[in-house]
């Protein structure tokens, strides 16, 4: 038996490492995505002021921190026991749809367009952004673009990039002026104008990576997504809709808070990522998928019409329930596509000027429970507090936690395909680590985490000796 | 004619990370510095793909850091960024300075000098206040990257 590590997984947002295990003929036995970092705010929250958690909780991820802000807040506001102002409702959604183009765009453009432009084979020390930029300076403006229009929107709204402080328990602290809403409809045309080019460039190019769509977390699952009553896309709103391969339903318009009901949370030695399952097919057998790809699957349709008719080609080309993770890139495009227009949507109201944006109440009830999508899937925070309202208990389901037994599923699927025998090419290995990008795992997010770890990736014999060893 | 509003500062680090915030501290120190000449002085934890942009506009980029080389924790030093070549880990977090210039260049036709100040940390752990040292070097600190502005404009006057 030997094992295969590579260690720290690339341009994923954290820290992990893929172990493989291989048997006496070099062929792949098992595989295993460790995340290994760890941080435990569910542990630092015990004892603050609930009104403080959104705050405290958007700390836990520079990337999506607006998804911990919205969950946050409606558990808080779940604790207040009061409705926030419809207003605050849009305004919030606003500033989750521009998280969900940035983030979407970091995913897309800066960790995984390298694979996708230069090729799963190319010299790994070009196949990175600086690569992209050199050879299709295009696609580079275009994300470098999307991503600031989408941080712009949040900056606007928030005061900041990152960690913004506008969503409050109870709604967000100010009103929408108009400079800023005409500011942020000023931009909408340039934005549309890159995800339009960009996925006309996938699209064309799409049939380059046949293999690895094939290859890459390509099994039946469920796919769990907030929906709302009219089918559309419930980014920040909607009830639980979870579906099987073939599109038939296990849940709809289910109240998502009592998660607990539903889905168990599971731990294994190896990792600090909890694995979430459906609770009705046990583990591991209660598989499912959240974020882009399943969203796609469980909606009806996004509810704006230039990105559901993207959604219609889509559909045709790949079937009504595409079950390869790879698709998870095109899927994250025409969800930028569908946030921009909803944007504009949301902005285009003149009641978004409205000042009514915040109800004010103290805790009235023990316990709450938040749930919104975040750009990588459904996120879930569930608080209970004391009398005073001080913290005493917290869980965290987070995306990447509902994706876990898939990405694991994913990287042993890839690994037996690609990898066969201990001497191990480069870009074979970099198909394993791609497999796990295709989810766009938030570590930092799931677990919490102190340092870096070098890229080292050794084969190990028997006997524990090391074979093989690459360093990057 | 090169004026400082032309030149971009940009101090980064973690200011809840001890001394690795003293970059950022100086950079709040410029902001309201009549001294920086109207400069226009970012405080970021990290350096991103996005500031390409605004790095290829400016005339002259002034990296403020903390530096973990060994040395006297304290001590300012600084130099002109070179040719070497970037690492190639422009990922989401961050990119190193070459690699912005890099990209800068890349993406939008030109990329300025750049000049590198840093000083040396004493402390990095879980914090919000600098060392004694360092704390006690942030005027010293301030003052280089005044002088790297000064000097900029003054050559191309």
């Amino acid at each position: 038996m030997s094992e295969i590590i590579i260690d720290p997984v690339t341009r994923i947002e954290g820290h992990s490492r893929i172990s493989i295990q291989l048997d006496e003929h070099g062929e792949v036995v098992d595989a295993h995505f460790h995340v290994t970092q760890f941080r435990g705010f569910e542990r630092i929250s015990q004892g603050r002021p609930f009104h403080e958690m959104p705050s405290l909780m958007a700390r836990i991820c520079g990337i999506c921190p607006v998804s911990h802000l919205i969950a946050s807040a409606k558990a808080c506001e779940e604790v207040m026991a009061v409705s926030i102002p419809p207003v605050a409702v849009r305004l919030r959604r606003v500033m989750n749809l521009a998280q969900i183009v940035q983030s979407h765009a970091l995913s897309f453009f800066h960790l995984s367009s390298p694979d996708l432009l230069l090729g799963f084979d190319a010299d790994p020390s070009g196949r990175n952004f600086l690569g992209v930029a050199e050879t299709a300076p295009q696609l580079a403006l275009d994300g470098v673009a999307m991503r600031k229009f989408g941080q712009q929107i949040i900056e606007r709204l928030g005061g900041k990039r990152i960690h913004p402080g506008w969503i409050v328990p109870g709604g967000v602290s100010h009103p929408l002026r108009a400079e800023q809403r005409d500011e942020i409809l000023a931009a909408i045309p340039d934005a549309l104008e890159r995800v339009r080019r960009t996925i006309s460039w996938y699209k064309a190019n799409v049939a380059r990576w046949a293999d690895e769509a094939a290859a890459f977390a390509n099994f039946p699952s469920l796919y769990m997504g907030l929906v709302h009553d009219n089918g559309n896309i419930g980014y920040s709103d909607g009830d639980l809709r979870v579906i099987d391969g073939t599109g038939k339903l296990l849940a709809d318009h289910r109240d998502p808070k009592p998660y607990w009901e539903y889905l168990g949370e599971a731990v294994e030695p190896w990792s600090y990522l909890k694995s979430v399952y459906w609770k009705d097919l046990g583990y591991p057998a209660g598989l499912y998928r959240v974020g882009p790809l399943a969203r796609l699957n469980v909606i009806d349709q996004f509810g704006t019409a230039e990105a559901d008719d993207e959604l219609g080609q889509y559909r045709e080309r790949l079937g009504r329930y595409p079950s390869s993770s790879f698709y998870y890139h095109h899927a994250r495009l025409l969800e930028i596509l569908d946030a921009i227009n909803s944007i504009k949507q949301n902005l285009s109201d003149p009641e978004i000027l409205d000042d009514r944006v915040r109800a004010v109440a103290e805790p009235n009830r023990s316990e709450g429970v938040g749930v919104s999508e975040a750009p990588r899937g459904t996120l879930m925070h569930h608080y209970r507090v004391d009398a005073n309202g001080s913290v005493e208990w917290v869980n965290l389901v987070i995306a990447t936690g509902h994706n876990n037994l898939a990405m694991n599923r994913g990287v042993l699927e890839v690994a037996r395909k690609y990898i066969h025998g201990t001497e191990i090419p480069e870009p074979m290995l970099n198909r394993v680590e791609a497999v796990i990008r295709c989810f766009d795992p938030c570590l930092s997010c799931s677990t919490h985490a102190i340092g870096e770890m070098p890229l080292v990736l050794q084969l190990l014999g028997a006997d524990g000796q090391v074979l093989d060893e690459l360093a990057r | 004619m090169i004026l400082a509003d032309d030149v971009l500062v940009i101090g980064y680090g973690n200011p809840l990370r001890g001394d690795d915030g003293a970059g950022w501290r100086a950079a709040e120190l410029l902001e309201d510095d009549p001294r920086a000449g109207g400069a226009r002085v970012l405080a970021l934890h990290q350096l991103t793909p996005e500031l390409a942009l605004e790095v290829s506009q400016a005339s002259l980029v002034v990296l403020v850091d903390a530096s973990e080389e060994p040395g006297v924790p304290g001590t300012v030093s600084s130099w002109a960024l070179g040719e070497e070549p970037a690492s190639g880990h422009v990922y989401s977090h961050h990119v190193d300075p070459a690699g912005l210039v890099q990209l800068a260049s890349t993406l939008y036709g030109q990329a300025p000098p750049v000049v590198q100040v840093s000083i040396r940390v004493a402390d990095v752990q879980v914090g919000i206040n600098l060392s004694t040292l360092v704390g006690n070097a942030m005027p010293a600190l301030v003052d280089k990257v005044i002088e790297v502005i000064n000097e900029h404009c003054q050559a191309h006057a």
